[in-house]
């Protein structure tokens, strides 16, 4: 019986340990920091410090944890992974050389090219004058995107020359987002509707998981500013399982083919935002983790264990076996704080999750919550999501609302046309 | 319908309807310029209410509203429609007559609540005011205004008993109002994220849903509207009538029904809708109320013909009565009076001289097709009695119709009536003050014909599909209620009294249809 430890303390984390938890293999799942909703059952929050890796590793070894499993981006681009992989402790999550597939935006794009991964032309410039001079030449939509980690920030959509003229500004003269934009990434700006697959790698093999979507805006209509995202849901209706093979083929494959031949096998979670263009799947970035909050979307369908599953991307044995997923669908609504993504008030007490968990095929992952003795508050922006399964995108949909619906806190906000598109695009 | 109610000289003729209302949830992502739906929308029901006209949209996060006295088209511009942004919307147009004639009274009312914009549009008259009103009073709650539409609101803002651990819970609101109240009522409700909608339990004032389409059958969102005319004008696919008792919600995931009372009491439709209220294209109980009228007319022919050489009809309302009329009888149908669209209601006291003569400043007859003819002039009703006669003396002597003949196209209107309509006291109606005969000669009519209660029903239910799940009132022809009014009835029979109690005069008896107070409006 194994211990698990998972790293972060977003909604992510709290569905990994969920479904962690659920392993016959797993007695005992930690998550550091962990939040209000990571406590209970098998489910523990820890304290360790995991900035330091050496106390991380005494701690590990201490606590006999026979996998670790990596949320967030942070750790990975500053080599948790080799530091835990060096000292005998299993790790599910890429090493830096890896992560810099998300770390470095222009890093990303010249490993696509040399790996014929298709993606938007694209130029990588370091200084604003270079960046005038291209859009120059360039006309059009462009996008400007600091190439740095800007906590997914850096990214500026732009109508026309004068707009990316001013993005260029913002990023490279008054440094909005400081270093990340030492360089900046000049792209052509394609149309079409954005999906984000996520991949199992263990560093030979890519299984892609279902495609999903997620809404980025605040408010509904998708409008208002950018968030860590508001909902989501899986599988995409406008991925068929044909194109899910495909991408799979063509740009998740070759992705994993292309570190292992630089000798730095992918081991983890490789997560494609992609755009479906008229001309085909093009590639707008990638990611070194799982989503937020597609994971809360994602694992819900996965019907062979977790556990079993990281266990052979980490030993390097996934082709051997067969990954189930579900032929329902899901789908998960954030409950943000009153404010979010800008000023908010923290603190406030949180009512019905439990009731929420207890409707049909619902359950809540906790993302900035804590609890204050007993009582559970507000520690964050996105402070929780209900996910709903069903046996379509509607039905998926509807019970992720039914859940919200039984919670509340002060200055709740959330979304309430997640899915539009799967309900009213009908493809 | 020809009356002028004594005190509105120039403004539409007849009984006031109480009020149109319209709701709208467009897709946010589809950008829909919702207040000029709702404009469009309002502006296809004001004959449903003329007096003031009201939108409020939300945008998910908070409301803005804008409302005036007059016709849509009077109270709104583009200046005026351009801040009202969001991706739904909720429409009022009110009627009062007198007393109540003020903004205070316009709606949608909007107000803050703990859970965000709440608005409120009401059509229908509520018949146990006081005691919400008292029971709002003594708890603390402030009222700025007489209407029912206000009560309604603050009942809403409540939390419904039992609390609300989780958030606000506006069914439980809903349905807590609609257990409290009695009478009649559509109302529409705009939340921060939802609009609502819902119908009294015996569903006396109509109320649909309708899909709104794009391009290529693409659905937009939903909407909900008094009448379905209002639907079709603004490109929305009419689906059904929301249900008596019946709770609809229209939000981002699309129709929901909630089927609160839709079992508790017989349907009781206000006939008065086919017969002279609603716009002839509109849908009742899947029927087209043009139809109704044709047939209406027909039966009239069939129960109290004629000898003549023409039928003309009352314009507007009393056209589809006048042809069902001539093609039953085989008589010619003509134009025999001429009207002037525009009149509506001014603003500008005509004289002395010409106030006599106001029916003439509205109509003028057709000489051509009346000089030397027996005529029958088709009305669809006759309440008060004020305009017919004036019509009838218009076709003798300026028309030189040799006899004039009046059919009406209902049976004398001899009740008053407490759900919505400002004809709340039985000495006001002629039909009750008069026989037939006496109407007859006050009108100087050569002969005058009522459609009987039967053959009203008759015409009325021979084109519904399943005329055994809808029912109707037709109190103001029968007398027979389908709410208890005894506390009404007592009032409307001691008109007098108010007549000689100062201040208190008979029309504000009329116009409110509820016990009476001072300045009290109809919503």
């Amino acid at each position: 019986m194994a211990h698990v430890l998972v790293i972060g303390g977003g909604g992510r984390e709290h569905a990994l340990a969920w479904k962690l938890a659920q392993s016959p293999v797993v007695a005992r799942v930690s998550v550091a920091p962990g939040n209000g909703g990571t406590e209970g059952g098998k489910i523990a929050r820890c304290d360790v410090d995991v900035r330091h890796f050496d106390t991380l590793i005494g701690w590990c070894k201490a606590e006999d944890v026979a996998l670790v499993v990596v949320g967030p981006e942070a750790p990975l681009a500053d080599g948790i992974s080799d530091a835990l992989t060096a000292a005998g402790v299993a790790c599910f999550g890429p090493k830096k050389a890896c992560a810099r597939i998300e770390a470095s935006k222009s890093f990303a794009k010249r490993f696509m090219v040399e790996h014929g991964i298709p993606t938007a032309a694209c130029e990588t410039v370091t200084t604003a004058e270079q960046g005038h001079a291209w859009l120059d030449a360039h006309p059009g939509p462009i996008v400007v995107k600091a190439s740095g980690l800007a906590a997914g920030k850096g990214v500026i959509v732009c109508d026309d020359a004068s707009q990316a003229q001013a993005a260029v500004d913002v990023l490279m003269v008054d440094r909005m987002f400081g270093d990340a934009a030492d360089e900046v990434l000049l792209e052509e700006r394609l149309e079409g509707p954005e999906v984000s697959v996520l991949a199992l790698c263990d560093g030979k093999t890519a299984v892609a998981m279902p495609a999903a979507q997620d809404h980025k805006r605040a408010y509904d209509g998708d409008e208002g500013p950018n968030t860590g995202g508001m909902g989501a849901y899986a599988p995409a209706p406008v991925v068929s399982a044909e194109l899910l093979k495909s991408i799979e083929a063509t740009v998740l494959q070759p992705v994993v083919d292309g570190f292992a031949s630089r000798g730095t096998p992918y081991v983890g979670v490789l997560f494609a935002g992609l755009m479906l263009t008229a001309d085909g799947v093009r590639v707008l970035e990638f990611n070194c983790r799982f989503g937020d909050p597609e994971t809360q979307v994602v694992l819900p369908l996965l019907q062979t264990d977790l556990f079993t599953v990281l266990q052979a991307c980490v030993r390097g044995s996934l082709a051997e076996m067969t990954v189930a997923w579900s032929d329902r669908s899901a789908a998960t609504v954030v409950a943000a704080s009153g404010g979010y993504p800008a000023k908010y008030e923290k603190g406030k007490t949180i009512v019905g999750t439990d009731a929420a968990g207890e409707l049909t095929d619902t359950t809540v992952f906790h993302a900035g919550t804590r609890r204050e003795a007993d009582v559970l508050v507000t520690s964050g922006g996105r402070v929780l999501a209900v996910t709903g399964v069903g046996s379509d995108v509607g039905e998926a949909i509807e019970r992720a609302y039914s859940g919200i619906g039984e919670i509340h806190f002060e200055g709740i906000h959330h979304r309430t046309d997640i899915g539009w598109r799967a309900l009213r695009d009908d493809v | 319908m020809s009356d002028f109610p004594a005190d509105n000289v120039l403004g539409d003729e007849g009984p006031k309807e109480a009020c149109g209302v319209f709701g709208a949830y467009t897709w946010a992502h589809e950008r829909i310029d919702v207040a000029r739906l709702a404009f469009f929308a309002q502006f296809a029901q004001q004959h449903r209410g003329q007096e003031s006209a009201g939108i409020a949209t939300s945008n998910g996060r908070n409301a803005k509203i804008h409302k005036g006295m007059g016709l849509v088209t009077q109270v709104f511009n583009n200046d005026n429609l351009a801040p009202l942004q969001g991706h739904l919307c909720i429409g009022h147009n009110r009627y009062s007559t007198t007393g109540g004639s003020h903004l205070a009274n316009a709606q949608p009312y909007l107000i803050e609540t703990m859970h965000g914009p709440l608005a409120v549009g009401h059509n229908g008259n509520l018949t146990n005011t006081t005691s919400l009103r008292t029971a709002l009073l003594k708890r603390g709650v402030g009222l700025i205004s007489s209407t029912d539409s206000e009560v309604i609101t603050q009942m809403l803002a409540a939390p419904p008993a039992g609390g609300e651990p989780n958030g606000a819970d506006w069914l439980k609101r809903i349905e807590g109002l609609m257990r409290a109240a009695d009478g009649a009522y559509s109302v529409v409700v705009l939340t921060r994220d939802a609009v609502w909608a819902f119908r009294d339990a015996a569903g006396l004032r109509p109320l649909c849903v309708g899909e709104l389409m794009g391009d290529a059958g693409r659905a937009l969102g939903y909407a909900v509207a008094s009448e379905s005319c209002a639907l079709a004008t603004i490109g929305a696919r009419y689906l059904r009538e929301v249900q008596p008792g019946e709770v609809v919600r229209l939000d981002a995931r699309g129709l929901h029904s909630f089927p609160v009372m839709t079992e508790e009491k017989d349907p009781a439709l206000c006939v008065f809708e086919y017969v002279y209220f609603a716009r002839p294209d509109t849908s009742l109980e899947e029927q087209t109320v043009h139809d109704v009228r044709q047939r209406l007319g027909a039966k009239l022919w069939e129960e109290s013909p004629c000898e003549a050489d023409v039928v003309i009809g009352v314009p507007d309302s009393a056209t589809p009565a006048a042809i069902g009329y001539a093609v039953a009888s085989g008589i010619p149908y003509s134009e025999g009076l001429t009207k002037n669209r525009y009149i509506g209601r001014t603003f500008i006291e005509p004289s002395d001289r010409l106030r006599r003569s106001r029916v003439t400043l509205k109509y003028n007859p057709l000489r051509a097709n009346l000089e030397g003819k027996r005529v029958v002039l088709v009305d669809d009703s006759i309440v008060r009695g004020n305009t017919i006669g004036p019509l009838v003396r218009l076709i003798r002597d300026g028309g030189g119709a040799a006899e004039v003949h009046v059919r009406v196209s209902s049976p004398p209107v001899a009740h008053p009536c407490f759900m919505g309509v400002d004809m709340a006291t039985y000495e006001e109606l002629i039909g009750h003050r008069m026989t037939v005969d006496e109407i007859r000669e006050f009108i100087g009519a050569d002969s005058l014909g009522y459609l009987t209660v039967d053959g009203m029903m008759n015409a009325v239910r021979s084109g519904i599909e399943k005329p055994e799940s809808c029912g109707h009132c037709n109190a103001c022809f029968s007398g027979d209620y389908p709410l208890d009014v005894s506390e009404w009835l007592s009032v409307a029979n001691r008109k007098n009294a108010f007549e000689s109690g100062g201040s208190r005069r008979a029309d504000s008896v009329r116009s409110t249809g509820r016990i009476p107070r001072q300045g009290d409006p109809v919503n």
